[in-house]
């Protein structure tokens, strides 16, 4: 049984869903069983480039119930970090990759009565297994999807198929455009539970709608593709326990550079929504850029998510 | 649900007097005989501020039939306010429960006493006890320290058996 570590996967299978999105098939090299996982979770992939390993996070849309293989879809974003690029451009059928096991951040609210997901573009991918979970359970639930066209709309064909009635498509660029909006969250049924996954604006446009419409917080759940943008200014970050100080520069999150400097800050999601590399301040005032935590939390709170919050002035003091 | 909430003693649900929630966009108000004049006043006060609410009054005995479609009819928003003697808000509660509200959208105002409960460590036996913290099963008749904690699945506060000096 597997218990730690990463685990070495074969590029098995490449399939083009969209102009822009490939879905890559991974088979783990000791032809072991891979671990179980539940709807909404997803892998780090570690991937050697030259001298450097790209280290990113994908969700899973393999059925969670086959535990033979992982699949991931990517969609390539040329104005990303390279990692979409790379796996587009470069990754062959019978390459190696590594992985981590599955992890969730982005889990099914457990006491919903009723499910209902918002996606767009390439934000359907971690509600695929949502919602293969769910129609196992035969529990209710209705997808709204945005993209610009039906041709650009991953999986398409097979969530029409697959759900009839339960998805509702939105194609921002087609002859007679239509664009999602938050206001089908308003007479959702008692007990609905709402999902949101695309970019950070999206995301912080329904978090906002749903509480604007009484939602309540635990009734909310996200994910996030990139932390938010802002101006990034250069400061400095001294880690008192340790004794060391360190420049973070414009073009690196303070996360990066606390990795950069062999810190072992804690980390997943990298976009400020898990919470997983939340550390303490202890002195210094904090630019939040994240929406995992309420502005009560911040008030109450001495701390920063690393991967995506700033210093607002030169000088921050933590602790690790 | 096994692991639903329900209604004891030191739910975060019960509040001294009724107050509406100005996170949600209507109010549910569901009262029996012993709170009715105080929640016709409060709704007199609140109506001239158009608030959206609805209210569901219970006489005798509870309409089950009514109050379920009441409650599944309900939207994403809405806030319930129970107001009534113990048994009442009990049954209401759980019913809400089940209906898809949690108990961020639950307020429960109690008239008269509040029951408690304790589960037998010894027979795996519920019982109601007052507010000591020494008690004895009425089923078995040990003797049991109540423990801090509430038991959703189980219904009551844990009790630890131990033999009397």
């Amino acid at each position: 049984m597997r218990v730690y570590g990463n685990i070495e996967m074969n590029v098995g299978k490449i399939e083009q869903i969209t102009e822009s999105v490939k879905r890559f098939y991974l088979y783990p090299s000791d032809q072991k069983l891979l671990p179980a996982f539940t709807g909404g979770a997803h892998i780090t992939t570690y991937v050697n480039q030259g001298d450097k390993t790209l280290e990113r996070d994908y969700s899973l849309v393999s059925d969670p119930t086959d535990r033979t293989h992982y699949s991931i879809s990517i969609n390539r974003d040329p104005n990303s970090r390279g990692g979409s690029v790379y796996w587009h451009d470069h990754v062959k059928v019978g390459d190696t990759v590594k992985t981590s096991f599955p992890k969730n951040h982005f889990t099914l609210g457990f006491h919903a009565k009723h499910h209902v997901f918002y996606a767009a573009g390439i934000g359907i991918t971690p509600f695929l297994t949502m919602m293969t979970e769910l129609e196992a359970q035969g529990k209710t639930f209705e997808l709204h999807y945005a993209a610009r066209t039906k041709e650009q709309c991953a999986f398409y064909d097979y969530l029409n198929e697959k759900y009839p009635g339960k998805c509702t498509f939105y194609f921002s660029r087609s002859d007679e455009p239509v664009r999602m909006t938050p206001e089908t969250m308003k007479n959702q049924r008692i007990g609905s539970h709402v999902y949101f996954c695309g970019p950070v604006s999206m995301v912080t446009e329904y978090k906002e709608a749903a509480l604007s419409y009484g939602y309540p917080e635990k009734s909310v759940h996200f994910e996030l593709f990139a932390a938010a943008g802002g101006e990034n200014n250069p400061f400095l970050v001294e880690i008192v326990n340790s004794n060391t100080v360190i420049e973070v520069s414009p073009e690196q999150t303070l996360l990066e550079a606390l990795l950069d400097a062999g810190i072992e800050a804690p980390y997943s999601c990298k976009a400020g929504g898990c919470g997983q590399c939340e550390v303490d301040v202890v002195a210094g005032e904090v630019d939040h850029r994240d929406i995992f935590f309420s502005d009560e939390e911040r008030k109450q709170k001495n701390m920063i998510l690393t991967c995506c919050s700033r210093a607002k002035e030169e000088k921050l003091v933590l602790k690790i | 649900m096994y692991s639903s909430p329900v209604l004891y003693d030191q739910s975060e649900t019960i509040k001294e007097k009724l107050a509406f929630n100005d996170k949600r966009k209507k109010h549910l108000i569901i009262y029996d005989q012993k709170a009715v004049s105080d929640v016709k006043q409060v709704l007199a006060k609140d109506t001239q501020e158009e608030l959206e609410y609805e209210h569901f009054e219970i006489g005798d005995s509870i309409d089950l039939q009514a109050l379920r479609t009441l409650l599944y009819s309900q939207k994403m928003g809405t806030h319930l306010y129970i107001a009534s003697d113990w048994d009442h808000a009990a049954a209401v509660f759980a019913e809400a429960i089940e209906a898809g509200f949690t108990e961020d959208e639950i307020q429960t105002i109690i008239y008269g006493p509040k029951r408690r409960y304790i589960y037998c460590m010894k027979c795996y036996q519920k019982s109601e006890i007052n507010y000591d913290d020494e008690v004895q099963c009425t089923h078995c008749n040990a003797y049991m320290e109540v423990g801090p904690f509430f038991s959703k699945v189980r219904k009551g506060y844990i009790g630890y058996p131990f033999i009397p000096n």
